[in-house]
């Protein structure tokens, strides 16, 4: 078979860390991220996010201790899921979907708050990307990149946000540094 | 250096004064000028046309004409250099012979400014404004300058180098102004809406008048503003580069 | 013909013409001056992100790349979609060849059926344009609920798309409002976005949570490992892929691609050559049904839409295949910009589409006229990521066109046209019955006028010039008759 082309990364757009270039990508999409140290603050940081709204959760550990109840995904307000894999160069975050991490529970509410592991945080979407289809594992079914908020930009040219997503997503960054996301 | 003048039908039939002032600027600048007389047209209109079979005829006659000779080949039109470089590669495909000299030629064949930038070796050759001193003027880029010769920016050079008037720039100046030959016949609405948008740029910015390389656009830009009496010049960019040039 | 580029009404007139799909207008040749004001706002603003797109990576290294891969997979399509379609079974999916249309909406009818679908959710496809899905749908009594916000807006109007990627650049505020408030019985205010956005997110998110069956298109398909790429910005085709219990994606199998290198430089080459950015919003990879507690679809169908593809990966022009339908080409047209997509009388307007439309219909019904639409500056070309020969292809396409159906009176005049100008002799006489002879004719034909050099008349063929523009007149002494007197032979 002939050989393909390696794509190239691009730079992320000025100097600084992967974290810096990851935060800039999200800002440029409306997204916002939080730096925290531990799982216990990130978790902290997500319940202040949170306030009094009703909350649709997946069911990953890492998202206990944050809200009592979980509503319905077609009446919760806010979204909460943990991230599998952040981009830094495209600002995205990725997320499988299985048991325990409805689809719905990712995608109707108005906003999204995501707990991304420092040590998830790469510096390109081919290496995000290898994760999940390298190595003879079994692709999942679903995996889905976000990148900030959903985003409409068709009356006059207008943009409207928010029309078949989460119009805003909180990613909060936890855990400690690593040689690849420093 | 000996150049071979590749006149253009157009600058031949309709502006023959561009060609005149090409002879006296490439003199002017030390190059002895050779006009290969039975040259006629490049065969562009029939190409572009749908006509291929046409086009070939009027083409194997300048591979004849130009064939014979040796050295830069200069074009007052960038247009026809690219239908030397490009589409005649896609009218001799089948015939690697004629193929060969279509390429040879097409290396060794240059629209002016190109030639005067690269080749010999000037950014800016003087010049004067023929008109009110302080004009401000707006260039118009030739499409098939631009895009398939490499030539941005070089006419724009040497139009800073002439006298008597003030260069605006103009917003989108890399719209086509609609001339594209037939086009401007077949699709006569749009092709005016085009000229209009490239008029009231031009005006919008502060122009009282046009530079271009290209005759067709000249035409077509000078042919509307006339006919909405606009307070526009337009003008072959050799008309200010060497105004009082002449056989 | 007016004088200076047309005003536009705050709020223009509602047009709306209802057209089914698969039918192809005459190309209409005039600007539309409401449309026009939007047209030139997304193509300036399309001009801006693609100098953006430029500082971000190495535009012409990234351009060869996406070309090759795209290349590549036209090669090699039919070992790929064999590969693809091996994977997208081994992943529990259902895979569908259809080589006409109509065997693809045929395949979407049979799965509502077998599922009692009485309704659709769709997300924007193209793809789905061009089959008529919506009428082979509706014919059969079947709901079509357009979920993208604009073309659910588009088809509560009745009009049609008018942009691969933008349909709704035509339309106003005010048409969106007059619209909604129609539908609701409720006042909207044009310039409260928010609340227009929230009633027909309310009315689409009621029907995306019934609907049994969603259909989407497909931007890339990897055959290393079977997976189904959506790029998208407002997060419909995720819901279309996820809520209902069907997921049925039509795809043009052009879009094959042959793996995970290939397709990590492709996914982010089309946000690039589309919007200026990296990334979009949301892109979505499904590989297979949902399985294992996964809330998703529990059956995927792939429908591998031939249509006259196969054909012109066979021909001379098999490089319009690499089209990643990002819609560069119609904000770089000219052209495109004065007239709308509409204009085109087609399902994919702008340059490519005059380029793959006469191809998917070998000529058929006048298609190759839209040849014509261009003046041939060749901005497509270069705006392309995938390095399309676009401006090249419209000449070729010229040929054929008039080679299909001669058009006698312009053949001859090109016939003696190429006799006369092929001999300097002839060339020369025609010059010398120009300037000499036929001056004093051309000016009397004109209608005389200031002898400045100009007229305000020409005749045919070059009447269509002079409706509008002073016409040049042939110089009295060409300049190879002022070299042979000045200079000599």
């Amino acid at each position: 078979m002939p050989a393909t082309p390696r794509p190239s990364p691009s730079t992320p757009a000025g100097a600084g860390t992967v974290v810096d270039s990851f935060a800039r990508r999200l800002g440029e999409f409306d997204g916002t991220l939080h730096e925290v140290a531990s799982l216990a603050q990130a978790r902290a940081r997500a319940r202040e996010l949170i306030g009094p709204s009703t909350v649709a959760r997946w069911a990953d550990a890492e998202l206990d201790e944050i809200v009592q109840a979980d509503a319905p995904a077609a009446e919760a307000e806010v979204s909460l899921i943990r991230a599998d894999v952040g981009v830094a160069e495209t600002g995205t975050i990725g997320f499988v979907h299985g048991p325990g991490r409805s689809r719905g529970a990712a995608l109707l509410p108005t906003r999204q708050v995501a707990l991304l592991a420092r040590e998830h945080l790469v510096p390109d979407l081919a290496t995000a990307l290898a994760r999940f289809y390298g190595g003879g594992a079994r692709p999942p079914a679903s995996l889905v990149f976000a990148a900030g908020g959903s985003r409409t930009a068709d009356i006059e040219q207008r943009m409207i946000r928010g029309m078949h997503g989460p119009r805003d997503l909180d990613v909060i960054l936890f855990g400690p540094a690593t040689a690849t996301s420093a | 250096m000996r150049v071979q003048l590749f006149i253009t039908c157009l600058v031949d039939l309709v502006y023959p004064e561009v060609g005149e002032r090409t002879v006296s600027l490439l003199e002017r600048l030390g190059c002895e000028v050779v006009f290969p007389a039975g040259q006629t047209c490049c065969g562009q209109p029939a190409y572009n046309s749908g006509y291929p079979d046409h086009a070939r005829p009027v083409a194997d006659r300048f591979l004849e004409v130009f064939g014979a000779t040796e050295g830069p080949i200069v074009a007052p039109f960038g247009s026809c250099v690219h239908m030397v470089r490009h589409g005649f590669a896609r009218l001799y495909a089948e015939d690697p012979q004629k193929l060969a000299a279509a390429r040879a030629l097409g290396a060794r064949t240059f629209d002016l400014p190109s030639f005067i930038v690269d080749e010999l070796g000037h950014d800016q050759v003087g010049g004067r404004y023929p008109g009110p001193e302080g004009t401000p003027v707006a260039y118009h880029d030739e499409c098939h300058m631009v895009r398939g010769l490499g030539s941005v920016g070089k006419p724009q050079g040497l139009l800073e180098g002439v006298q008597g008037c003030t260069v605006v720039a103009t917003e989108r100046g890399d719209l086509c102004c609609g001339f594209g030959g037939t086009f401007a016949i077949k699709l006569p609405q749009v092709s005016t809406a085009m000229a209009d948008e490239k008029l009231d740029r031009a005006l919008a910015a502060g122009a009282q008048a046009i530079v271009s390389t290209d005759p067709g656009c000249l035409m077509h830009l000078e042919g509307r503003a006339r006919r909405r009496n606009l307070p526009l010049r337009v003008h072959h960019l050799v008309d200010l580069l060497e105004p009082e040039g002449a056989l | 013909m007016s004088t200076s580029p047309a005003r536009p009404d705050p709020v223009p007139p509602l047009q709306v013409v209802h057209v089914p799909t698969r039918v192809h207008h005459p190309p209409r040749h005039e600007p539309v001056p409401a449309v026009t004001v939007n047209l030139h706002r997304a193509a300036g603003n399309w001009s801006r992100n693609r100098a953006r797109a430029k500082t971000q990576v190495d535009w012409e290294d990234w351009r060869e790349r996406a070309r090759a891969v795209r290349a590549d997979a036209v090669e090699h399509m039919p070992e790929l979609l064999d590969r693809l379609q091996e994977q997208v079974t081994a992943a529990g999916g259902h895979v569908h060849r259809a080589a006409t249309a109509e065997e693809a909406n045929e395949v979407v009818l049979s799965v509502c059926r077998d599922h009692g679908a009485d309704s659709v959710v769709k997300a924007k496809s193209m793809t789905t344009e061009e089959i008529g899905l919506n009428e082979a749908l509706g014919g059969a009594g079947i709901d079509v609920v357009e979920t993208d916000l604009v073309e659910y807006i588009v088809q509560a109007l009745g009009d049609r798309p008018s942009h691969i990627l933008a349909p709704a650049v035509h339309l106003s505020a005010g048409q969106v409002a007059e619209l909604f408030g129609r539908l609701s019985g409720e006042p909207f205010d044009p310039q409260d976005t928010e609340r227009l956005v929230s009633y027909a997110r309310g009315v689409l998110r009621e029907r995306f949570l019934s609907a049994p069956v969603g259909v989407t298109g497909v931007n890339f398909a990897v055959a290393e490992t079977g997976t189904l790429i959506v790029v998208e910005s407002e997060g419909n085709v995720r819901l279309c892929s996820s809520l209902p219990r069907v997921h049925v994606a039509v795809m043009g199998i052009e879009k094959v691609i042959r793996d995970w290198a290939g397709a990590a430089h492709l996914v982010q080459m089309l946000p690039l050559a589309a919007h200026g950015r990296l990334t979009a919003a949301y892109t979505s990879y499904v590989t297979g049904p949902a399985r294992d507690g996964d809330d998703g679809p529990g059956e995927l169908h792939l429908i591998l839409l031939d249509d006259g593809r196969s054909q012109i990966r066979e021909g001379p022009m098999a490089e319009a295949l690499n089209c990643i339908r990002c819609g560069a080409c119609l904000y770089a047209c000219p052209v495109y910009r004065q007239v709308g997509g509409h204009a085109y009388g087609t399902t994919y307007a702008g340059p490519i589409g005059a380029v793959l439309t006469p191809l998917l219909e070998d000529l058929a019904d006048d298609t190759g006229e839209l040849a014509w639409m261009s003046s041939l500056c060749g901005a497509c070309t270069e705006a392309c990521p995938v390095k399309i020969p676009l401006d090249e292809q419209l000449v070729q396409l010229r040929a054929a066109t008039r080679e299909r159906d001669p058009h006698r009176a312009e053949a001859a005049l090109f016939s003696g046209w190429s006799r006369l100008w092929s001999r300097s002799g002839g060339y020369r006489a025609t010059a010398a019955t120009g300037g000499r002879a036929l001056s004093p004719l051309w000016r009397k034909l004109a209608g005389g006028g200031a002898d400045d050099g100009w007229s305000a008349r020409a005749p045919f063929p070059f009447s269509g010039w002079t409706a509008t523009r002073d016409a040049r007149d042939p110089a009295a002494e060409p300049f190879h008759a002022r070299w042979r007197r000045h200079r000599g032979r």
